[in-house]
């Protein structure tokens, strides 16, 4: 429990300083900040219940985008002000370094695995981005008739 | 006044108007809005304004619209974007102002200075935004379970990214080059301080810097740009953003190699 607590702080301060860096307001930061550690969470909980490093990266973007879209039309702001800071922890940002180092270095093995774990996470996240929003796109479409 | 000079009248407010509304797309797409959120609200205030119609075209740097008056007559304005510069807040501001003018066109002039109000918006003073960067770094360097040594050294990495920023664009050069000259710089900085024995883990140190950097933004904006069948720009986007991902991990790596 103890071994998650920093990393769990750190990933509500990360995103509260991400959502920053992108000029978002301080209330819409701390939401994001709050869903991104939230997403963290949930990424560890099933991270550690299925092992797969998709299907993890796939319900944490699930379960941010239907956050983003739900918030967006609450606050009435864009979705892409709340969906990319919300899943700043999720950017593959550590695998991404050690693919090119092991490039760099010339260990090629190493580098094919980071490099097909990079593009397993990338796949993952769009999946569950592009899946919510397009429910979301077809609920407000249908809703246009009724 | 003669019919010909009212015609030309009209046609002069006509084309006032589509550069105010090419002026809210130009923004949106500079401060990060979806290629798919700028034809829209394009296409939404020509109707809004009484085109008749509204062809757009929008890819990742450049915004061509039609448009077609009451009377037939038609005009094309085009506008190239050179610099992308991701500010949230205003991208809300042209929502809003998009969402206003959709319930109630108003005159040109004021819709000139509701552009200008956006321009001219303010973010956070520069030494918050310096102090974002070093909390941030310093906060994923211990997300990436740095030490605290790892941190304090992400902390100092963090200004040194900033300022390298900001110098950078003066430089005016491509963004590959930008991006792998900021990153080369911030990870000598790194090399310095674990020499001077702050911080021992320049990966960690480094993959805390490296969050700031990667656009993530850049990555899932391009796949939501393809999914809304704008295949061109989330391509391009798409490709923008794995390149520019590549120049900064470059410039860590290279910079370990050499002076670590």
């Amino acid at each position: 429990m103890e071994t998650y607590l920093i990393p769990v702080a750190a990933s509500f301060l990360g995103t509260l300083g991400f959502s920053a860096y992108y000029n978002v307001g301080l209330r819409i930061s701390v939401i994001n900040a709050a869903a991104g550690m939230a997403g963290y969470l949930i990424y560890l909980f099933f991270q550690g219940q299925t092992g797969s490093i998709f299907m993890s990266n796939f319900i944490t973007a699930v379960c941010m985008t239907m956050m983003s879209e739900l918030c967006a039309r609450y606050y009435r702001v864009p979705t892409t002000m709340l969906l990319v800071p919300m899943l700043f922890p999720e950017i593959p940002g550590g695998v991404l370094y050690n693919a090119i180092w092991s490039l760099l270095v010339g260990e090629t093995e190493a580098c094919l695995s980071y490099a097909a774990e990079l593009a397993v996470i990338i796949a993952a996240l769009n999946l569950g981005i592009v899946l919510v929003t397009a429910l979301f796109r077809i609920y407000t479409n249908i809703r246009q008739y009724f | 006044m003669s019919l010909s000079e009212k015609t030309d009248e009209a046609s002069l407010g006509y084309q006032r108007i589509g550069k105010c509304i090419l002026s809210l797309g130009e923004y949106l797409l500079i401060y990060g809005g979806e290629v798919s959120r700028v034809e829209d609200t394009v296409y939404r205030l020509g109707m809004a304004y009484g085109f008749r119609s509204v062809d757009c075209l929008t890819i990742m740097n450049c915004i061509i619209v039609s448009f077609t008056c009451r009377d037939g007559e038609t005009f094309t304005q085009m506008r190239r974007v050179l610099d992308i510069k991701k500010d949230m807040e205003r991208v809300r501001a042209c929502n809003e102002l998009s969402r206003e003018l959709c319930r109630e066109p108003m005159p040109a002039e004021e819709f000139e200075a509701r552009l200008s109000d956006i321009e001219h918006m303010k973010g956070y003073p520069s030494w918050q935004v310096c102090l974002i960067y070093m909390l941030t770094s310093a906060v994923m360097t211990l997300f990436f379970r740095g030490s605290p040594g790892d941190a304090a050294a992400a902390f100092i990495a963090g200004a040194v990214l900033y300022f390298t920023g900001r110098l950078m664009a003066y430089a005016r050069v491509q963004n590959f080059v930008t991006s792998y000259i900021e990153a080369f710089l911030v990870g000598t900085v790194i090399s310095l301080l674990i020499s001077l024995g702050l911080g021992d883990h320049y990966d960690l140190i480094s993959m805390g810097n490296i969050m700031l950097m990667i656009s993530g933004s850049g990555l899932m904006t391009s796949i939501r740009d393809m999914i809304n069948n704008d295949l061109i720009s989330g391509m391009m986007g798409f490709m923008a953003a794995v390149i520019g991902a590549a120049a900064i991990a470059l410039g860590f790596v290279s910079a370990a190699l050499l002076f670590l």
